[in-house]
């Protein structure tokens, strides 16, 4: 797994909140920097690949561990 | 559609905090995506943005202090401020459009969306203007029934408006709900 440049953690959140926690982490990141995400909300996984798919960004490696999911975004 | 840039305008008429909840949730969910978003508010729609007063302020507090070029302040009645105390407002002591159960309902529906870590509406209002969300006030609201754009819960990007900046908005719009 590459380093990220910024980790967060939207454990234990409901929607909308993952992606909200994501758009404002997003917002300090320049383009081509990494970050990762882990949640476990039931469609979180969903939630941020339509969020990247929107706006452009790709998703490097996701990771499942039980309800929980990892995943590395680069901008 | 791909270089107009893309927007979503979402107007709540209702004060049913069940509807409220929608509507926020949606507008929320379209800014996170990063699309730009306008929220209107009309007539009983803005009861979810005022701040909760208790009946003494809104008969004797001062009144009105940040709007007056949006009011016609000579054909105030005494009426206006009868119907603002049974109309109070205050986001999470909105009523239920079913299971109200007198006002205990949306006491037993805060707690439920608590427990489940899901925000409630007064902290999806909040989310929301964090997320830079424009709130729109129509003016008939803010002239009949007398409502004091200084005295919200939000103080960020609200504007008070008439009918043809709304369709002006839902035009350049692609999402356009009445909630």
């Amino acid at each position: 797994m590459q380093k990220a440049d910024k980790e967060i953690d939207v454990c234990g959140s409901c929607c909308p909140m993952p992606l909200i926690t994501v758009r404002k982490a997003v917002a300090g990141l320049k383009s081509g920097q990494i970050l990762r995400v882990a949640g476990d909300d039931p469609v979180f996984e969903e939630s941020v690949r339509d969020l990247c798919e929107i706006s452009g960004y790709k998703i490097i490696e996701v990771e499942n561990i039980g309800p929980k999911a990892v995943m590395m975004i680069q901008l | 559609m791909g270089d107009q840039p893309k927007q979503a305008t979402i107007m709540v008429v209702s004060a049913d905090m069940d509807r409220v909840i929608a509507a926020f949730l949606i507008a929320t969910g379209y800014a996170a995506m990063g699309i730009k978003t306008k929220m209107w508010f009309t007539i009983l729609g803005a009861n979810c943005l005022k701040r909760r007063r208790s009946i003494f302020h809104i008969l004797f507090g001062r009144k009105n202090q940040g709007d007056s070029q949006y009011r016609r302040t000579e054909t105030d009645s005494v009426v206006q401020t009868m119907v603002q105390t049974l109309n109070q407002g205050g986001a999470n002591h909105l009523p239920l459009s079913r299971v109200n159960l007198f006002g205990a309902g949306p006491k037993i529906f805060n707690y439920l969306l608590r427990r489940k870590n899901i925000p409630t509406l007064e902290d999806l209002i909040y989310l929301a203007e964090e997320l830079d969300i424009s709130f729109t006030i129509c003016q008939v609201c803010v002239d009949a029934l007398g409502l004091d754009t200084a005295d919200l819960i939000v103080s960020k990007n609200v504007e008070v408006k008439g009918v043809s900046q709304y369709v002006k908005d839902s035009i350049s719009s692609q999402y356009n709900a009445v909630i």
